[in-house]
């Protein structure tokens, strides 16, 4: 909250600056009775940024803003200099998200066509972007997946194949949403390591804060508002203290139900 | 979004997808067309030999072979019931043949050839200023929602078998419907988040 004392601010972190990968300026999202977001102001150009926070802190509703799903009622977003409004089309060649739940990402019941469908926005025919997936594929070392049925894939293998629809198509920027939630350990490393790997500007999203601790820069969401923004390992100790010091609701029911 | 595609290769996978396409469209309407049972009753035993031929790629169907045949039992019982054995019998052939059509397509076919052939068919469309792209791609998920219909409902129904140990027949229903609606919703926001639209 502004004028918190709790509130970190990395003046280096926050400088505005034009050519701002993302930007958000005065952003105000009402969803229904809810005002998710009121005049928020945001420069993101870190290379990794983490987001954290409660879950309804506005960490979803920040990505679909950015990538145009959702409109703010007033303000504005830009990506790399586009109004989000504005040049609508351009948006996937800009911006790619990650949605949380794999299965609502994947349409093709292949791996191969999954990943082709990505360059479809920029125009290539269906034979040309198969031949590039089947190369994107081998490049990784990845050719057998090719002819896989996405249903026979695991969890882990799934959320691969939505980053790498997403690498394929080569946005500038990636928005991950709780990309480590439903992934075993080995597979929450090897993201980790994708994520670290890639040229992109990444941008995830996260209850899993070893994932972002040594993020350059790490923003805190508390109810729609920047609660703390800095180096990851300060905001991510900020935030776990918050947590630690509030009070044990959970507790206090349990120990009403015993009694 | 949930799909039935085998990638186990079979000899219909090599089959265009046009061709199939055409198999079910003219096959499904000559069920319908024919009356004389012996006529019906070969064909039906040609498409569910034609679908075991496939073999082990059938796997991923084997819950929907049988809840046809469960279908197909009780239609025919229904009209046995009603002193009409042989109505009962024809229905219960054009059912599962029309069926086993659609899953053996569904099996061995990628969803971007499907899309090549309406697009294809659609392309006189185009000079007309329909983007016919969207308009394959829109009926290809028709097609896809349909196959996720059923794992959604396969899934609820393994849900409500592990809390009760019953099936869920209609009492899956409304939750179904809403399932389906949301992931109607997340496909859309998919979408749009990749084409741009």
């Amino acid at each position: 909250m502004p004028g918190n004392p709790e509130r970190l601010l990395i003046a280096s972190a926050s400088a505005s600056s034009s050519s701002s990968h993302l930007r958000l300026d005065q952003v105000r999202l009402q969803r229904g009775m809810t005002t998710v977001f009121d005049g928020l102001s945001l420069n993101l150009d870190e290379r990794r940024i983490g987001l954290i926070g409660d879950n309804g802190a506005g960490k979803s509703s920040l990505f679909r803003l950015i990538c145009g799903l959702d409109t703010a009622d007033a303000g504005s977003v830009s990506v790399c200099g586009h109004d989000v409004r504005q040049d609508r089309a351009k948006l996937p060649a800009l911006v790619g998200l990650m949605f949380q739940n794999p299965d609502d990402q994947i349409i093709f019941p292949t791996v191969v066509e999954e990943l082709a469908f990505s360059l479809s926005p920029s125009g290539v025919s269906r034979k040309a972007a198969r031949a590039q997936a089947h190369r994107f594929l081998a490049t990784r070392g990845l050719e057998a997946w090719s002819d896989r049925a996405v249903e026979g894939l695991s969890q882990g293998q799934r959320q691969h194949v939505c980053l790498l629809a997403l690498l394929i198509a080569a946005p500038r920027v990636l928005l991950l949403d709780e990309p480590f939630a439903s992934l075993d350990l080995p597979g929450q490393a090897l993201l980790a390591a994708d994520i670290d790997a890639s040229e992109q500007q990444v941008l995830v999203s996260t209850h899993v804060l070893a994932h972002v601790r040594h993020f350059e820069r790490v923003v805190w969401l508390d109810r729609g508002r920047v609660k703390g923004d800095g180096p990851g390992a300060e905001v991510c100790a900020a935030y776990e203290a918050d947590v630690a010091a509030r009070p044990r609701r959970g507790n206090s029911v349990l120990a009403e139900v015993m009694s | 979004m949930r799909s039935l595609y085998s990638e186990r290769k079979t000899w219909l996978h090599a089959v265009p997808a046009w061709a199939k396409l055409l198999a079910v469209a003219v096959l499904g309407t000559a069920f319908f067309m024919v009356d004389a049972p012996w006529w019906l009753a070969a064909g039906t035993l040609s498409v569910v030999l034609a679908f075991a031929s496939l073999g082990r790629a059938t796997r991923p169907a084997r819950r929907l072979v049988i809840s046809i045949a469960i279908v197909g039992l009780m239609i025919a019982g229904f009209h046995a019931w009603m002193d009409q054995p042989i109505v009962g019998v024809v229905s219960a052939m054009r059912l599962t043949s029309a069926c086993l059509l659609g899953a053996m397509l569904t099996l061995t076919t990628r969803f971007d050839e499907l899309l090549s052939v309406f697009e294809t068919v659609l392309a006189p469309l185009e000079k007309l200023g329909v983007n016919t792209s969207r308009l394959a791609l829109s009926l290809g998920l028709m097609l896809r929602f349909t196959e996720h219909f059923f794992m959604q409902w396969r899934r609820l129904d393994d849900a409500h078998r592990a809390r009760t140990g019953r099936a869920g027949g209609l009492k899956l229903l409304a939750p179904l419907t809403i399932r389906m609606l949301l992931t109607a919703r997340r496909v859309g926001d998919a979408l749009a988040a990749r084409l741009g639209q």
